[in-house]
């Protein structure tokens, strides 16, 4: 694009900071209008951005079932945090054995194949029926949900890591079980961090699931009673709080991996 | 070489029996040493038994037939539409920079909440009837098709631009038809792969949660009635169609672009 002058680019900059800030204040203008000023929608489909605002400000000190809205927030955060986990202890030194031992993998693959197609929710009647609606039946949801992805990352970034340093690492002497903790497993780190990404964003989603279905607290509980109740500035609250939720969770998992693989560049 | 099929050989003969080894430690566990209770995990055989009681008579209003066909309208209803919407959307976002400017803050915004989270206002504004599942579907669907197509669109290699504009393409619609899209094909029929993946999982939710019809409505069902056997029945189900869906897709996309190198193991 060196057609381009500097200050034509600058100048689309400056439109486009202009056109995006005007389309998120254009969606609340709108969302403002058909509820509040013009009264097209009624409050119980959709109420109005500052009544959304103010349901947030006011569940802060006023309990919704068993809880305070902190309250919610954390026993959702408990439940992923355990689920995530039981996921990571297993799945990892699953994945790295299964890549390292071809008989392991054997044995492990058809199973593992059997199961991953089954999507994590389709668990939720059967977890249910095993664990009643308590913590274990939405742990082992989430851990369903977050296990897979890790596992086959890790399983793929084991079995398939560059040739060359193995080889290279043979010919300065090292022994099989120095290759696989020095060589293997840190060249696989890259490819493990991308599942925990994409198994934690499944979790999220397998939380929501499972809170909604069964639960008498949590974010997804509040999205369900909105819906129940109609209420729903109480759905549009705590869908708000899980997006927030997923975005500092992807944040922290991003500048772990930076830390971690710092040594490889974008 | 000959080593090499040994190897290949003992390990199909690993795999085998594991899976007999996993059947039989179930069957062993439930029917004969009946360590486990039968509404906590039925025996394997249950399982078989129920699928082919499923096929002929009606278990909460359908056949097992029905209550598939019933959820694979709704996914393939929802998926379809968001396929529809999402591709030129995205297109759209990616080749001009002013759409991109005004939709995809809106994007930004609304892409974090998993589109599961909608289904109670969904249920809300549209009843617990079909509509109600559609819209969340496609909403499932929508967001990794118009993702993948933006994002494919917006990174066109410069050199096969710089390429056609040496070859003395002149219009920019020919250069977005001949050399954009084309070559951002695969990608956008990955994130179609991943919207398939995500409607159906999104489906499953919506039918535990609300419905009256559907694999979902009948494991929920089975659950109330304290029969894992047919709960583990529709899993399998579930699991079964959605592989066989996602094998669908790759084998279409192998077709629409048979240029891709195969990266898969």
């Amino acid at each position: 694009m060196s057609r381009f002058s500097e200050n034509f680019l600058n100048q689309i900059y400056q439109e486009k900071v202009f056109l995006s800030l005007s389309s998120v204040l254009g969606f609340l203008c709108v969302w403002y209008l058909v509820t509040d000023l013009l009264q097209l929608m009624p409050p119980i489909i959709l109420p109005s951005p500052e009544k959304v605002f103010f349901n947030i400000y006011e569940k802060i000190s006023i309990p919704v079932g068993e809880e305070k809205l902190f309250g919610h927030i954390g026993v959702s955060l408990v439940r992923i945090l355990v689920g995530v986990g039981i996921a990571l202890s297993l799945a990892i030194p699953l994945g790295v054995l299964m890549g390292w031992y071809e008989n392991l993998d054997a044995l492990a693959s058809p199973i593992i194949e059997l199961l991953r197609p089954i999507p994590p929710i389709a668990w939720i009647p059967l977890a249910i029926l095993w664990f009643g609606i308590g913590l274990g039946s939405k742990v082992f949801i989430i851990t369903i949900g977050v296990f897979f992805p890790i596992l086959i990352n890790t399983y793929l970034g084991v079995k398939f890591v560059e040739p060359l340093l193995i080889k290279a690492a043979q010919t300065l002497g090292a022994k099989d079980k120095n290759i696989l903790w020095e060589v293997v497993v840190p060249a696989s780190v890259p490819l493990i961090v991308a599942g925990v990404r994409i198994g934690v964003g499944l979790g999220m989603m397998c939380l929501v699931a499972a809170e909604l279905v069964a639960a008498s607290s949590g974010l997804g509980y509040l999205i369900m009673l909105g819906g129940d109740d109609l209420k729903p500035e109480l759905s549009i609250m705590g869908m708000i709080l899980i997006g927030v939720l997923g975005l500092i969770a992807d944040r922290i998992i991003l500048g772990i991996e930076r830390r971690v693989i710092y040594w490889k560049k974008e | 070489m000959a080593e090499k099929t040994k190897r290949a050989s003992r390990k199909w003969i690993i795999s085998v029996l594991s899976v007999v080894g996993i059947v039989g430690i179930w069957f062993f566990l439930t029917a004969l040493a009946k360590v486990i209770p039968p509404a906590f995990l039925p025996a394997p055989q249950h399982i078989v038994i129920d699928f082919f009681r499923l096929l002929r008579d009606s278990y909460v209003g359908n056949t097992l037939i029905g209550h598939t066909l019933v959820s694979l309208q709704i996914v393939l209803g929802g998926f379809f539409l968001a396929v529809i919407i999402g591709i030129p959307l995205g297109i759209l976002m990616g080749w001009f920079k002013r759409i991109e400017a005004v939709v995809d803050p809106l994007f930004q915004l609304l892409r974090p909440i998993p589109p599961l989270a909608w289904i109670p206002l969904s249920l809300l504004w549209f009843g617990i009837g079909i509509k109600s599942k559609i819209f969340v579907i496609w909403l499932s669907a929508f967001v990794p098709c118009v993702i993948n197509s933006y994002t494919a669109i917006r990174l066109t290699d410069p050199l096969l631009v710089k390429a056609a504009l040496g070859l003395g393409v002149k219009k920019q619609r020919d250069l977005l038809w001949e050399v954009a899209i084309p070559s951002s094909l695969p990608v956008i029929l990955g994130g179609v792969r991943i919207g398939l993946g995500s409607a159906w999982m999104t489906l499953v939710a919506a039918e535990l949660l609300a419905s009256n019809a559907g694999l979902g409505y009948m494991m929920q069902m089975a659950r109330r009635a304290l029969e894992p056997s047919v709960i583990i029945l529709g899993m399998l189900v579930i699991g079964f169609l959605g592989a066989l869906m996602a094998r669908g897709l790759r084998a279409l996309e192998k077709r629409i672009c048979p240029w891709v190198v195969e990266e898969e193991h």
